[in-house]
């Protein structure tokens, strides 16, 4: 008797203390409406408080980039908090560098909306829609490449080199949806549908479910565009180095520069190991064929026997060295692994084009 | 062991489908705290030091990072040979390091023993003295990495 009443106590104090939690978050934390102010009362907003400032902004369909969906690990939700955001948490210390904490910046993510807000968003944030796509083709590239065909059901209006990010829907023991990047690998005329080329990440949480996962017919949620890896118009010659997936944003700027018709001059040298990890070699060959104005140099660092290669051999930095004289009114554009990437700029600039006329994307 | 709330939450960061598809913690179910103590007393046993570890797996990693996804031998004996990948990876321990995707596969050409590690790997090491839960995909067991690494002189990763 003594066990069941000491049991129905405990039970009771629980509910008790349960229910005055609740009412005390409800009490506590209801912050009412907000207004938030952007970019000085360009835009207006009346929001109810409590939530973080990252997932406010999306419920009013605007997107700020982030790679680890508000788990305060990637630091890319970074905005200019001007008025109202209160202190520095612990958790965004170490994605702030002090210029920054200096500048108000604070990661959206961690930043919960009390109170009313001045802040500052990138004009180009605003062009940045949602879309419920349908995946349209699922194309194999290479042993661990794939080409993913979006259609949308609005057009999208983005500059050549730009990036979404795709959503995952919760699959296998992955609990969450996660965000990641990709380049657009199609032309911004092709506006009904977006292409991306996504190489498989062992243990990728985001390729996994885009290599194993997703068929075609699927809907897959996406947002974009981004970035500001795009072609800039005031070179006379486009220097464009690729490894892997990295093939996409400059396939879309060749194809870009070609449909409206400019004189930009373009050489597009393409990284690989051996010739299982080539792709779209035919479809670069024919522009080049076609084009006095491009140039296509695919180059093996370590063809086998049966690649029976003709073509240049070497890391792809010294090919680069060997074809580029000087930097005279060059841009490099760069997309790959960091590794590549530095590399390349090392030979860039060593080359004479300014680190400034040298662009990627490091996603 | 005691473990601190943040500890907790980092090890939540940890789990399954959070940060990566298979976690930092494979199938071990002790405390973040019990797990970086055990593995600690481990190194200490063998009379060296975390970050000698990283240093000398770093050192590996960055002969292999100049020929990436070709193999280079170092030391007339390692076999290296680095992928890599675009983007990068956010330290579960939210420190604010991002690390880049970069896996490094080590055959030791005298044993045939072949070891693999991810940059996150090293800097784990390095920063946190965190070699991975037990059953982990890209556990280090402590005792197996300084073994594999023993045939690097210590000069050669002096600061």
């Amino acid at each position: 008797m003594d066990i069941l009443i000491t049991i129905l106590s405990v039970s009771a104090i629980s509910t008790i203390l349960a229910v005055l939690i609740i009412i005390s978050e409800r009490i506590f934390n209801n912050y009412g409406n907000v207004i938030i102010d952007i970019n000085d009362g360009t835009k207006t907003l009346e929001v109810e408080g409590g939530s973080n400032l990252l997932s406010t902004l999306s419920g009013q369909k605007i997107f700020i980039p982030s790679a680890c969906g508000g788990k305060a690990t990637c630091g890319v939700c970074k905005l200019q908090v001007l008025d109202g955001g209160g202190e520095l948490l612990p958790t965004e210390e170490p994605f702030l560098s002090p210029e920054e904490k200096k500048d108000d910046v604070r990661l959206s993510c961690q930043l919960k909306v009390k109170q009313n807000l001045k802040i500052k968003i990138p004009e180009e944030f605003f062009l940045v829609k949602e879309y419920k796509t349908i995946i349209e083709g699922i194309s194999d590239m290479t042993h661990d490449i794939k080409e993913f065909r979006f259609a949308l059901p609005e057009e999208i209006k983005f500059k050549a080199g730009q990036y979404v990010q795709v959503k995952t829907k919760p699959y296998g023991k992955i609990k969450e949806s996660v965000f990641r990047a990709y380049s657009i690998s199609s032309v911004p005329s092709d506006n009904k549908a977006v292409e991306l080329i996504i190489r498989r990440v062992p243990n990728g949480l985001c390729t996994t479910y885009m290599h194993d996962h997703v068929k075609e017919g699927e809907e897959v949620m996406i947002t974009g565009p981004y970035g500001d890896f795009y072609a800039r118009d005031d070179a006379e010659e486009y220097v464009m180095i690729a490894g892997g997936s990295g093939l996409a944003p400059i396939k879309s700027i060749v194809e870009d520069v070609l449909e409206k018709g400019l004189d930009t001059k373009m050489i597009f040298f393409f990284g690989a190991v051996s010739k299982k990890d080539l792709y779209y070699v035919e479809y670069f060959k024919k522009l080049d064929e076609k084009y006095d104005q491009f140039s296509y140099v695919p180059a093996l660092s370590n063809p086998t026997e049966q690649d029976n290669w003709t073509g240049e051999i070497g890391l792809i930095t010294d090919v680069v060295a060997k074809y580029i004289e000087n930097g005279d009114g060059k841009q490099g554009y760069l997309c790959g692994s960091p590794g590549m990437i530095n590399a390349c700029i090392s030979v860039l600039t060593e080359k004479g084009i300014d680190e400034s006329l040298i662009f990627y994307d490091k996603f | 062991m005691k473990q601190s709330p943040k500890l907790s939450k980092i090890q939540d960061k940890m789990r399954v489908g959070e940060l990566t598809s298979e976690g930092y913690l494979g199938k071990d179910d002790r405390s973040l705290t019990d797990i970086i103590s055990d593995d600690y007393k481990t190194v200490k046993s063998l009379g060296i030091s975390h970050n000698e570890i990283a240093r000398k797996m770093q050192l590996l990693t960055d002969a292999g990072k100049l020929t990436p996804e070709y193999p280079v031998v170092l030391f007339n004996r390692y076999r290296i040979q680095v992928n890599e990948y675009m983007g990068f990876m956010p330290c579960p321990f939210s420190d604010g390091i991002r690390i880049d995707k970069r896996n490094t596969m080590v055959t030791d050409e005298m044993t045939e023993k072949s070891m693999y590690w991810t940059d996150m790997n090293i800097h784990l090491i390095e920063a946190h003295g965190f070699y991975e839960g037990v059953g982990a995909r890209y556990r280090i067991e402590p005792i197996d990495i300084v073994e594999f690494l023993k045939a690097i002189p210590n000069d050669a990763v002096k600061n």
